[in-house]
């Protein structure tokens, strides 16, 4: 049954099938909500936005669950979704931020240790070109595997080894230049 | 190359602090309820406990103007045992040929304090045509509240109004409800929501020729949208995709 089928079927034996797809999405959702969470949180979007781009990620793997094939694993699935609405979060950032450039930077309000370092690695992460940025961030803040890695990005297991070793090396470098050595 | 001990203690901080608390987590919960109740209607029908806990919370962020709108469609009300909220009618259903369409749908929503509990409405089998009364029921704005919550459930809101009223045939009032959204919410989550009320609502008031432009948006949007069947039953089988429009003819 291809997924216009499916979804007709849908409509016509609403409430067995929407509760069957609920069943799914709510256990999808137990199981992976924190994960997407600090998916979008680590590539950048700010807490206030957390709950906008991870709301974001679940309605849009609701209307494509009936979709999903399993030719990747779901925490990859749901990973390269979380990487597009996260993306298109810190674009509207982006614009906000510019449109307002005549403002003074916003205060930092980093207030306890564990913020204060969020902070600094954020910078960090900054100072990386995106491709080395998104290697670091799903394997050192999403701890994902190099070949995980490799599947979210669409990229071979040998080109996520070799971004993610430069990309180390200038985390390090920024680290060191923003005076993360406590 | 590995990294320092230095820079692995400032991840595992980092890493600390982007954990959700589990508040974070029932607050998204709560509003991916109130979404797929507006995405899909029959979602609110399911006895499902996704639902009913975040259904609370959701209906609430819904405002006094769904509260208002439920009120003034209640049936027949049958006093329950007060454990049973009342049930609110947030969104018709919309499904294809309209002679199947189911009940209304509702969700669990809180009591208000001042009102005896009462029974969900189960049927209803009038059709009202009510422009007015439905119009003057939310305090439609042109500018998006600051606070989240309040944006949300106007952008949501706005939607289920636009839903109900091509539901009831009032197809003027879809289209303005329609348009407001566009207006304050143009990069909405809910475009092909939005997308399928307006030529639903178009073909209604009696010109599907004027549907062609937001159905081929929503076709590049969603070429597999559930809406299609319903479209197709309301605005006739040249609402195909791959068919030929009604300009086309």
């Amino acid at each position: 049954m291809n997924p216009e089928e499916l979804q007709l079927a849908t409509r016509e034996r609403p409430s067995d099938e929407v509760a069957l797809r609920l069943a799914d999405f709510d256990r999808l959702y137990e199981a992976h909500a924190a994960f997407v969470w600090k998916t979008v949180r680590g590539l950048g979007v700010s807490k206030a936005d957390a709950d906008d781009a991870t709301q974001e990620v679940f309605l849009t793997v609701y209307r494509k669950l009936g979709t999903f094939e399993g030719r990747s694993s779901l925490r990859t699935w749901l990973c390269g979704i979380a990487i597009g609405v996260a993306r298109n979060h810190t674009r509207k950032v982006k614009r906000r931020t510019d449109a307002s450039d005549a403002l003074p930077p916003a205060e930092k309000t980093s207030t306890t240790e564990g913020a204060e370092a969020l902070d600094l690695v954020t910078r960090c992460l900054d100072d990386l070109d995106e491709p080395l940025r998104m290697v670091f961030v799903l394997a050192e803040l999403q701890q994902l595997t190099a070949p995980e890695i490799a599947e979210v990005l669409a990229v071979n297991v040998n080109t996520v080894y070799s971004r993610l070793r430069l990309a180390r090396e200038r985390f390090e470098a920024s680290v060191t230049r923003h005076g993360g050595g406590r | 190359m590995s990294l320092s001990a230095r820079t692995k203690n400032l991840l595992d901080e980092a890493r600390r602090e982007v954990e959700p608390s589990a508040d974070d987590l029932r607050r998204v919960r709560a509003r991916l309820t109130t979404s797929l109740a507006t995405e899909n209607p029959a979602v609110a029908a399911v006895p499902f406990a996704f639902l009913k806990v975040g259904g609370l919370i959701a209906a609430a962020a819904l405002g006094l103007g769904a509260w208002q709108w439920a009120s003034s469609r209640r049936v027949e009300p049958t006093p329950v045992a007060p454990s049973v909220p009342p049930a609110v009618v947030v969104a018709a259903p919309s499904c294809p040929p309209a002679p199947e369409c189911p009940a209304p749908i509702v969700v669990q929503a809180p009591a208000p304090p001042a009102k005896p509990l009462q029974c969900p409405p189960v049927a209803r089998t009038e059709s009202p045509v009510r422009a007015n009364e439905e119009s003057s029921l939310r305090n439609l704005t042109y500018s998006v509240p600051a606070d989240v919550a309040d944006r949300w459930a106007l952008e949501v809101g706005l939607l289920i109004d636009a839903r109900v009223a091509v539901d009831e045939g009032r197809a003027l009032d879809a289209l303005g409800h329609v348009q407001r959204h566009a207006k304050l919410f143009p990069e909405s989550s809910f475009r092909e929501e939005r997308l399928a009320l307006e030529v639903l609502a178009t073909c209604q008031a009696g010109r599907p020729e004027l549907a062609k432009a937001p159905f081929d948006r929503l076709l590049e949007l969603e070429p597999a949208s559930t809406y299609l069947p319903r479209i197709r039953g309301v605005c006739g089988a040249t609402f195909e995709r791959g068919a030929a429009g009604p300009d086309d003819e």
